[in-house]
């Protein structure tokens, strides 16, 4: 992993851009860039399955208004790296490296938040350069935009790839073969609460064919 | 005035790309009109009000966006003509339209199209699994991308050159369309999707007989741990995903530390 740090930071934020940043293409969401890693890596099975996962249970995590909600892209990516990179193949080492990237994209959101936060001095500069007749700085400012969220996407992966899978190897190593059970268990435990879930959230359909 | 309608469409994409919490899209929305007011308004101060007019609050779906670009850039259009006299007319229309816009898109893009696709795709990775071949599992992500696409993107481009054409009368237009009723279909055909995966789930990784020694009869044993996960994520679906999440993976170790 060590070795493609760079390349998959790059990646990991070209992906995180879909969210809200630009194109809403839905190449973001956990079912196509956890199968987009697991294919790089060598094991598309993996990648599959963390992303069906992530994707079930987080079915209702929509970036609507003001809402920021937890980078479902970052869980994922980093998950099906961390897991196909140190234990390819291993379900067990998977759950495990979804359950440590959870925390790191809790904190990958606190900085992004800030960078949001930083983007309306940016939005005053590109109104002053209105009133000063700089128009220039409508696409300057955009463009900004993009290339400051793209290198803070890209320092924050690059950071939490690295100290994050050390930390996950580390723990790994040590897990009690009860937790391994359990993790292996979860494999499968964890796709039902995630059909559980959906159908939460999908209780109140009605049904359109019986209509006054 | 002939726009280029193809360089709105592509900088639609930019709308959210200086996203701030003070004014939102604000930003993304003067980015994309630009073009436009700087053939219709040549003199500089002209310009310089009508590029202010759009700098304050903007907020709405991304994807239906295009709606109101059309209506407003029309507006400008019979501003800079002098065919309409009132200045806050462009402002009136985005804080009119842009509320109920953005929730016909989020409940039929972000709560319907999205998850529907997205059922789809984790259908075919447990059909993958249980009927097909694996090696057909990377066409589940591709089939996602390529299906929720055809429906975001042709909407999006539909959307801004019908609205160019028919301006205000655009609001009629999507009442008729019934989108509500479209996405009370999708949901349906979502919730059968689902059914079908729970059923081939349970089907490969659920029905695995055991003969109980005692009675040598047939028995379950996964099935009725299924059926308490599944009751259980059910009835507590309100809590938030991530405690879902770790309380899945206690459940899994206590249940293992039971030995079931």
């Amino acid at each position: 992993m060590e070795n493609n740090l760079i390349i998959f930071s790059i990646i990991c934020a070209i992906l995180s851009a879909d969210i809200t940043m630009f194109g809403q293409f839905m190449i973001s969401r956990p079912i196509f860039c956890g199968a987009l890693f697991g294919y790089i890596l060598g094991d598309i099975y993996t990648g599959l399955w963390l992303g069906m996962i992530i994707e079930m249970i987080w079915v209702n995590a929509i970036p609507m208004g003001v809402a920021v909600p937890v980078d479902l892209t970052m869980i994922t990516s980093l998950g099906v790296i961390w897991s196909c990179s140190f234990f390819k193949g291993s379900q067990e080492a998977a759950i495990f490296s979804l359950a440590i990237a959870i925390p790191f994209a809790y904190l990958y959101k606190e900085v992004d938040l800030a960078g949001r936060l930083f983007n309306t001095k940016i939005m005053h500069w590109v109104e002053k350069g209105i009133e000063e007749g700089k128009e220039t700085r409508i696409s300057d400012g955009i463009y900004l935009g993009l290339f400051l969220f793209f290198l803070r996407a890209f320092v924050m992966y690059g950071i939490i790839l690295f100290i994050g899978g050390i930390l996950y190897k580390g723990m790994f190593s040590y897990l009690p073969l009860q937790v391994i059970t359990a993790l292996k268990k979860a494999w499968l435990y964890l796709p039902v609460f995630g059909f559980g879930a959906i159908l939460y959230n999908f209780r109140n359909i009605k049904f359109p064919f019986i209509r006054k | 005035m002939k726009m280029n309608k193809k360089n709105i469409f592509l900088r639609t994409f930019f709308l959210q790309a200086l996203w701030n919490f003070e004014r939102l899209q604000n930003v993304g929305f003067l980015y994309i009109l630009y073009p436009v007011l700087k053939k219709l308004y040549p003199d500089k101060e002209k310009r310089k009000e009508a590029l202010l007019r759009h700098i304050g609050f903007f907020n709405t779906n991304p994807y239906m966006v295009t709606i109101i670009i059309a209506m407003v850039l029309n507006v400008e259009n019979d501003i800079a003509v002098g065919k309409e006299q009132n200045l806050k007319k462009p402002e009136i229309i985005k804080s009119l339209m842009a509320g109920p816009v953005a929730a016909i898109g989020d409940h039929f893009f972000w709560g319907t199209v999205r998850p529907l696709m997205s059922f789809i795709a984790i259908l075919l990775i447990i059909l993958s699994l249980n009927l097909f071949n694996v090696d057909y599992l990377w066409l589940s992500p591709i089939i996602f991308i390529v299906m929720y696409n055809i429906v975001h993107l042709s909407f999006r481009y539909w959307s801004l050159m019908v609205s160019f054409k028919l301006n205000d009368k655009m609001i009629k237009l999507i009442s008729k369309l019934e989108i509500k009723y479209i996405g009370d279909v999708f949901r349906i055909v979502g919730l059968v999707v689902i059914a079908l995966a729970i059923f081939f789930y349970f089907k490969t990784f659920g029905l695995v007989p055991v003969i109980d020694q005692e009675s040598n009869k047939m028995v379950y044993p996964e099935m009725l741990i299924y059926g308490l996960i599944f009751l259980l994520s059910f009835l507590f679906g309100r809590v938030k995903p991530v405690i879902m999440f770790y309380f899945a993976i206690i459940f899994s170790f206590i249940l293992g530390y039971l030995g079931i």
